[in-house]
């Protein structure tokens, strides 16, 4: 995998990843070839005779601790990333049907979060919600055009992390997201499903529709998962108890899934469906690195489009991803964290010291 | 493209916008399923609304049991022929909010009124003032139109356009549903975190719950999922407080509330709006007085103020018909009932520079032939409309005194015709057409004579002919008769019906001597202001377009209170805001605003500021309808000031600006310009908006 010299973030996947940093690193140094020949001829000149061992320093490596201050931030992302990516598999358990396992560690896998995918009435009944969401088009440009790169700003604008004070904070953000892209495109595989542009020509989206599959949603999962793991490392809130509070994040979550909707993109059951799957991915990493509450969930997409509990009638509404969110069952096993994950989430959690762990509270005065 | 010979019309429909309507629909649906109901008269009494619900069902019956079975179809009644004179006022309603019932009840029900008896009205306590408003997407669960406690200050609530389905619709509704302050609290409680009201509301549930949005249905209202709504800032403005920094407005000021249905449904020329803004106002009206009645209270002892911050360009003008015939015919009984403070407030208008009004003179003789151009825009998607009016001829003139002729663009002129009231004419390609009407004057022993001219949107499906209706078209119009005759010209207004639509454009006169740009560089207002020392020159001097005359059809009788607006830092009026005519039609009518009301904070401050469509959010607009609305706050204030020191008010609104004008003509020094009547009314009045004081550190 790759990262962009600019970004902190992750590479291309439903939300392309965002987040700022870069610079010059040593990669474009090497390819330098006047930098080259520069140092190759200052060594003939001023290196001289040289027998090693004779001459050389003493070098004391006992006091590698496993801090990883002496990467680049795009290094440590990409080690977080594969250190917590290991525990994760996607299985396809039947054609319409995808799954997401976490190992525990010493024991089997367990299924943290299952999705069917919408069948063609389903996805037929959905289109009108992408009419009915259209009308907000305009509304919305602005933010919809941001975010079909960057979540990462949205976030950040909610609680502060992007600054060098909270930098671990930003690289838990950016591998959860770059972790989310990962799984989400095995389970977009494995649950292809239409995009609305092909239902009907009158959908005109107002954005580029992406190659992959609409089910489940990109955003909707890598914002939920954010929303997810910023809520365990700052609030010490699960999903449910974060849904309670009114919390910002999942609000904010709810509207960049929403958001594609408007432009075009998305059926409400892929946000749906990627709210449950960012959900588990985000509260799993948690759980890598606290050694507690990882959490199961599951979604179907038919039957969610059919639930006549209330007036949704298949969209996705607060009250709907309060449901989703909420609806999970938590792991009984014990989960042995990821040491290196665990190490970085506890420096991020440091960062929010002195921050109130309340949960947002509104309503009263104006 | 020709017109044919005048024909009569027997048509079962009266109103030609309506009929227009009709036709379209036929050959181009609107994406709702449209039914019939019955149109109200303009006051609604047992013996009028009995009469027409006699009228309606008796018809319906016969057209329906014809060969033609569609129930409740349009196609039907469009096609249908009056064959004993009396004519079947009807308005198009959306399937889904219409009472297809509403007449049958109306006949069957026993008691007198129009709202129903068995029905628990909430009820107020002495000293309590009341205000009404009419607008869309009037989002009232905000905290603003709270309590302390939390509950609502709203009595009552009609959404117009709310389905019927989803709620508990009752049948003394033509369509939609309607709330009490105890059903909208149970509301609250139940969307409410924990069901604390002093906590967070989920909005959007509690807003679909309420019948305020529908996503899924084309025409169901949806204008509060945007940033901004027009209703809610209406509201914020005339009667937001908060609940704990200003618990004595909120306690003392109550709320009653109409959401008119989304502009879909009313169409974009306002077709129907007529039809949905007097049965709104009637039942404001009926459930004051049912409120007064419960707290054994009355008329006289609450004040009641409305706001109906809309307006149509073409109408009447000051005569007394359709929707002003409504208001006129209001005020006059609460002034019978002795309630002094009745109040009607409404927006001047944002149509001075539209160029959409003028004005001939034409002196008799053939060569006395006054000729404008109608611009009519490309890729228009929405119907354009011309009326031409003759007013107070004598009544005995049983046919106009003018003869007209359209020409269509690019086309060499085809010579004059005159039709007879009840007459049509129509463009042989099907995409125009031109009724002929008559209607009654303020002024018993006279008639006016009205053309009004319908054109197909430019682009229309091949079944109603093809072709493009866009271009230069010529107005001509010739006096026949021996007199001086004044004929005036309204290009109706045209807005788009669904939220960021961007197909709507709307068509307007040209004239080489009109002035666009004055010589600063600014598009001209109706009148140069250039210093504190000039009196402004008059720009609206030069051919038949003016801008003298475009305010807003329905504010044109002085018993209500209309309001300008003018930019707050340093008194420049608002170039968009309509100028009056000058001069009164009659008696009754208004020649100019009555005052004017900050539209806009500054010239780098673009609107006004209030609550935006998300509770806690602001949200800046423009527009004459916020000065209006500023001006209904300032007549509540009035009232309450008077409450607390114990007195009772007795000055509706339009006695008050009087007052206030000549308080405020004193300080006017500190304005850069002068301003005439026919822009500013008596006056400008300053305002308190508590935002204003947050963005421009020089206001109040």
């Amino acid at each position: 995998m790759t990262f962009s010299q600019d970004a902190l973030g992750g590479g291309k996947g439903g939300g392309k990843g965002g987040g700022k940093g870069g610079g010059k690193t040593s990669s474009a140094a090497e390819t330098d070839f006047g930098l080259a020949e520069a140092r190759m001829t200052a060594h003939d000149a001023l290196a001289g005779y040289w027998d090693p061992p004779r001459g050389n320093a003493v070098v004391d490596e006992d006091h590698f601790n496993g801090d990883m201050s002496y990467l680049t931030a795009e290094r440590r992302i990409t080690i977080l990333v594969g250190d917590a990516l290991q525990r994760f598999r996607v299985i396809q358990n039947s054609s319409d049907t995808a799954e997401l396992e976490l190992s525990p560690g010493s024991s089997t896998n367990i299924s943290i979060c299952k999705l069917f995918k919408p069948d063609a009435d389903t996805q037929n009944d959905q289109v009108k919600w992408l009419r009915a969401y259209a009308d907000l088009r305009s509304d919305r440009v602005n933010e919809i055009l941001v975010q079909v790169e960057d979540i990462f700003s949205a976030f950040s604008a909610v609680y502060n992390f992007d600054t060098p004070a909270r930098k671990h904070t930003a690289e838990i953000v950016a591998a959860t997201q770059e972790i989310a892209i990962l799984l989400e495109m095995q389970i977009k595989h494995l649950c292809r499903t239409t995009r609305p542009v092909d239902w009907s020509e009158k959908v005109q989206p107002m954005i580029d529709t992406p190659d992959h599959s609409s089910f489940p949603s990109g955003h909707a999962t890598e914002a939920f998962a954010i929303a997810s793991v910023l809520s365990r490392l700052i609030l010490q809130d699960t999903p449910d108890q974060a849904a309670q509070k009114e919390s910002q994040l999942f609000y904010l979550a709810h509207r960049i899934a929403v958001n594609r909707t408007i432009a075009g993109v998305h059926y409400p059951v892929d946000s749906a469906a990627g709210a449950a799957l960012g959900c588990a991915i985000g509260n799993a990493i948690a759980a890598l690195a606290t050694g507690k509450d990882a959490l199961i969930f599951a979604f179907d997409a038919n039957l969610h489009a059919d639930e006549d509990e209330r007036s949704d009638d298949g969209d996705f509404n607060r009250p709907t991803m309060a449901k989703i969110v909420s609806g999970a069952s938590k792991v009984e096993s014990q989960i042995d964290t990821q040491n290196i994950f665990a190490r970085h989430w506890l420096d991020a959690s440091k960062e929010w010291v002195g921050v109130s762990t309340q949960g947002s509270q509104t309503g009263g005065a104006v | 493209m020709g017109w044919s010979s005048w024909e009569q019309s027997n048509r079962f429909v009266p109103s030609p916008y309506i009929h227009w309507a009709l036709n379209l629909e036929r050959h181009q649906p609107w994406s709702h399923q449209a039914t019939i109901q019955l149109a109200p008269p303009t006051t609604i009494t047992d013996k009028t609304m009995t009469q027409r619900a006699e009228s309606f069902v008796k018809k319906r019956a016969e057209i329906l049991s014809g060969p033609n079975e569609q129930e409740n179809k349009l196609e039907a009644f469009y096609t249908a022929q009056q064959t004993d004179g009396r004519p079947l006022d009807i308005i198009a309603v959306p399937d889904d909010c219409n009472n297809n019932g509403f007449a049958d009840h109306w006949l069957d029900k026993k008691h007198t009124g129009w709202l129903p008896e068995n029905v628990d009205y909430p009820t107020i306590e002495e000293g309590t003032i009341i205000a009404g408003i009419i607008d869309i997407d009037i989002a009232f669960g905000h905290r603003r139109f709270r309590d302390k406690t939390g509950r609502s200050r709203i009595l009552a609530s009609w959404q117009q356009g709310a389905d019927r389905a989803s709620g508990n619709a009752g049948g003394h509704l033509p369509f939609g549903r309607d709330l009490l302050s105890q059903d909208i609290n149970e509301l609250l409680i139940s969307h409410s975190a924990n069901g604390d009201l002093t906590s967070a509301l989920d909005q959007d549930s509690f807003n679909q719950e309420a019948g305020l949005i529908a996503y899924t249905r084309v025409a169901g209202p949806k204008g509060i999922l945007r940033s901004n709504a027009h209703g809610t800032h209406v509201l914020g403005l005339m009667g937001g407080a908060d609940p704990f920094e200003n618990p004595e407005f909120g306690d003392r000021v109550k709320l009653i509330v109409v959401n008119l249905p989304s502009p879909v449904v009313y169409a974009e020329g306002g077709a129907l709006l007529d039809g949905y803004l007097i049965y709104a106002y009637n039942w404001l009206a009926a459930v004051f007085e049912k409120i007064v009645k419960k707290s054994n209270l009355q008329l006289q002892d609450v004040p009641f103020v409305s706001n109906i911050s809309f307006g149509k360009q073409a109408g009447a003008k000051g005569d007394i018909q359709g929707f002003p015939a409504t208001l006129f015919e209001m005020e006059d009984r609460f002034r019978q009932e002795k309630s002094s403070t009745f109040s009607t407030m409404l927006p001047s208008g944002n149509d001075n520079l539209t160029r959409s009004h003028a004005i001939m003179e034409l002196k008799p003789g053939s060569n006395n032939i006054g000729e404008i151009e109608w611009r009519v825009v490309p890729d228009d998607q929405t119907s354009n409309f011309l009326e031409i009016w003759v007013h107070d001829q004598p009544l005995e003139r049983e046919t106009p005194p003018i003869e007209i002729d359209i020409v269509p663009p690019n086309t060499d002129p085809k010579g004059f015709s005159r039709g007879l009231p009840g007459q049509v004419c129509d463009l042989l390609s099907g995409l125009g057409r031109i009724y002929c009407e008559t209607t009654r004057s303020h002024r018993l022993d006279r008639r006016n004579f009205l053309y009004q001219v319908c054109l197909a949107p430019d682009t229309v499906p091949e079944i109603l002919g093809g072709g493009a209706t866009a271009g230069k078209w010529r107005i001509r119009v010739k006096n026949t008769s021996s007199e001086n005759i004044t004929v005036r010209l309204m290009i109706q207004t045209d807005q788009s019906t669904l939220p960021g639509e961007r197909i709507t454009r709307r068509s307007y006169f040209d004239d080489q001597k009109y002035t666009l740009i004055e010589w600063s560089g600014r598009t001209a207002d109706t009148y140069v202001y250039s210093s504190r020392a000039e009196r402004p020159a008059n720009l609206d001097n030069r051919g038949f377009i003016l801008r003298h005359g475009s305010m807003n059809s329905y504010a044109g009788t002085n018993g209500t209170a209309t309001v300008a607006g003018f930019r707050f830092s340093d008194g420049r009026p608002a170039p968009y805001s309509a100028s009056g005519l000058g001069r009164r039609a009659h008696l009754d009518a208004r020649g100019a605003p009555t005052v004017a009301l900050p539209s806009d904070d500054g010239y780098a401050h673009f609107g006004v500021l209030s609550d935006g469509a998300y509770d806690g959010s602001v949200a800046a607009m423009r527009g004459t309808s916020f000065a209006c609305a500023d001006a209904t706050r300032q007549v509540i204030e009035a009232w309450l000031g008077d409450i607390l020191k114990g007195l009772r008010p007795t000055l509706p609104a339009h006695r008050l600006f009087e007052k206030r004008a000549e308080i405020e003509k004193a300080d006017e020094g500190r304005l850069y310009y002068q301003a005439d009547i026919e822009k500013v009314g008596r006056g400008r009045i300053r305002s308190r908006n508590r935002l204003r004081s947050l963005r421009m550190t020089n206001s109040e």
